[in-house]
């Protein structure tokens, strides 16, 4: 191997400043920024609909069948015991009640938590848009509101609302015997997805079980792992431990199809914009022909000289990878900056109706994994195109060549 | 014991050409003698180049044999043939053919870091071979930066970089001007002579192919001795 010579012949300003090169070196860094952009949204999307499911529903959701946890403490321990993986157990409550503001009505999914261990926690904390000024609290239960609620029902922090709990009466069962409670909004949430954010509010686990007159029992509990990728897991093992009384999901049996179809669609995209990337290589493969042909001389020269063609097809194969090691840089710089831009802007134009894809916005995340991918698929194919015109190099007789200047 | 250094047997070379057959050597027969000094004359399209080519092994004959010291090159495959060339044959081209990315050190030291020399070893060599053509100062100037005389002088001490023992010339002193032209012939016999080298030589020039001993005729791809 002449190292010394394809460095000579590879590391030339001159031929990086042809107009075929650029071109060539231009095709790539698109074909890559776009393959980079388009990996960022997909596994972005991915981790914004998980983030989302997980704060509102923990990593793994236990539920009573059909009934009350009673024995929440013992149950709590017994949880902690099957599985050490839990970081975080939370007790919670739901029912679905009606609010009322300013003549308008929403059914909504009313949470209750433990409420001094919500403020602290980071996955509703990061998720407030608005929240009230400390002293402005009236005396009334707080509550989080998700913002489509707020929004229809012209809610603001500070506001006040009532909410209705229809309960049939115990003396008769034509008898309905409302249960009301009032609230302010203490804090407007945005949970990420649009089926949350207009049917989801969380207040006080005492106050909700104080309006569903179910005493001190829980429905159930919301646990958070040091991973989340071991919910399935830990899911399995639960289930079996604590039997069938108990109904435990983790966050992928949520919209289960769903991830399995951004998956698939991620493959499927990033083979589609691998084609890009195989067109723009297309280009060096011209790039590296019209070298061939243009070193025609030089080629014979080498090979009078002794160079075999094996070192021919080296060197040509070297340029290539060359061109496409700068385009494979130039791309990923492009690409990351493509995907920042992506996610400023479409934070000030929201570009994804919110009622389709059940989310307003995403966060556009680049995985090392994606990363390594784009890179690997770029250099096989950078190699693969650069074979041909390597071998016609090799091949080219040593004395045509030689007889012009 | 036989002194021959290349000869050849019965050399035919043809090109098939829009489905005609056109030949440029007709069974050309020849042996050269280690350290002569030869010259292969011929007007424009007598095939002489192509017969340089063939003994230099940088074409191969449709039909017929070449050997170098009895051994039959044509056997040989393109990689053995590379290294063959590298370690016993220099090459002295029309046009210079330096490579324009490389300076006029690294032109010659070429060859002998391709046949696996060291960078000092084969500049120590090149930086002797320079001095000796004149080129002393010139070592670091690119082929763009050299007049023409000058570039076919690095040409020369490429082609004696590896001490070959046989050294072609393509009509070597046919891109200059009659003065330089008539430096580089000089210096051609003056190595030939220093050095004990085999020169073999094409040119269509009457006044050059007459200062050497043994003069091959090409007519029409039949040679005339």
């Amino acid at each position: 191997m002449h190292w010394w010579l394809y460095r000579k012949f590879i590391f030339q300003k001159k031929l990086y400043s042809e107009p075929t090169t650029l071109f060539s070196l231009f095709g790539i860094s698109l074909g890559v920024a776009f393959l980079v952009v388009s990996m960022a949204g997909f596994s972005g999307f991915t981790e914004s609909l998980k983030s989302s499911i997980i704060d509102v529903s923990g990593d793994i959701n236990i539920l009573k069948r059909g009934g009350w946890v009673e024995n929440s403490t013992e149950l709590e321990k017994e949880i902690r015991e099957i599985s050490p993986e839990v970081t975080d157990v939370l007790a919670f409550t739901q029912t679905e009640v009606l609010v009322a503001h300013k003549g308008k009505l929403n059914a909504v999914i009313m949470q209750g938590i433990e409420w001094e261990k919500a403020a602290k926690m980071p996955e509703l904390k990061k998720r407030m848009i608005s929240v009230i000024k400390p002293g402005d609290a009236p005396e009334l239960s707080p509550i989080y509101i998700g913002k489509v609620v707020a929004e229809r029902l012209k809610l603001n922090v500070g506001d006040s609302f009532k909410a209705i709990l229809p309960r049939v009466s115990k003396a008769s069962a034509t008898r309905i015997s409302p249960k009301v409670e009032n609230f302010y909004v203490e804090a407007i949430l945005d949970f990420g997805k649009y089926d949350f954010n207009e049917r989801v509010v969380v207040a006080g686990l005492k106050v909700v079980q104080e309006l569903t007159g179910s005493g001190d029992k829980i429905r159930g509990f919301r646990l958070r792992l040091r991973d989340s990728d071991l919910s399935s897991d830990v899911a399995e093992r639960l289930q079996e431990k604590l039997g069938w009384d108990y109904s435990i999901r983790d966050w992928t049996m949520v919209n289960r199809s769903l991830f399995r179809a951004i998956e698939y669609e991620k493959m499927v995209l990033f083979f589609v914009m691998l084609i890009m990337v195989i067109a723009a290589f297309f280009n060096v493969s011209t790039t590296l022909f019209l070298g061939v042909l243009r070193r025609y001389s030089q080629i014979s020269v080498m090979r009078a000289l002794g160079l075999k063609s094996r070192d021919i097809i080296v060197l040509f194969c070297l340029h290539g990878l060359a061109l496409g090691v700068c385009g494979l840089a130039l791309g990923l710089t492009l690409g990351f900056l493509f995907s920042w831009g992506f996610e400023v802007l479409q934070k000030v134009y929201p570009i994804m109706p919110e009622e389709v894809y059940r989310m307003s916005n995403f966060s556009v995340q680049l995985q090392l994994n994606d990363i390594i991918w784009v890179i690997v698929a770029t250099l096989v194919i950078c190699f693969l195109s650069t074979l041909a015109p390597a071998f016609r190099g090799a091949k080219l007789s040593p004395v045509e060549g030689l007889k012009y200047e | 014991m036989s002194n021959i250094i290349l000869s050849t047997k019965c050399i035919t070379k043809a090109y098939e050409m829009d489905g005609s057959r056109l030949e440029v050597l007709k069974g050309v027969d020849l042996s050269i003698n280690q350290g002569e000094a030869v010259c292969i004359m011929g007007v424009s399209g007598a095939g002489k180049s192509t017969l340089l080519h063939i003994l230099g092994t940088l074409d191969m004959p449709s039909l017929g044999k070449i050997y170098y010291r009895g051994e039959d090159l044509t056997r040989k495959n393109d990689d053995q043939l590379a290294q063959f060339r590298n370690r016993k044959m220099g090459f002295v081209f029309q046009f210079h053919h330096l490579l324009p990315e490389l300076d006029a050190l690294e032109n010659v030291c070429l060859p002998a870091r391709v046949g696996g020399k060291t960078k000092r070893e084969a500049e120590e060599k090149a930086v002797k071979l320079l001095d000796l053509l004149g080129l002393k100062n010139r070592k670091h100037h690119y082929p763009s930066e050299l007049s023409g005389g000058e570039r076919q002088r690095v040409a020369i001490a490429r082609a004696l970089v590896q001490d070959p023992e046989i050294l072609f010339a393509d009509e070597p002193s046919g891109n200059l001007d009659s003065e330089n032209g008539k430096i580089i012939q000089d210096l051609f016999f003056q190595l030939q002579q220093d050095l004990g080298l085999t020169l073999i030589v094409v040119t269509h020039d009457q006044d050059f192919a007459a200062r050497f001993p043994k003069v091959f005729r090409l007519k029409n791809g039949v040679l005339d001795h």
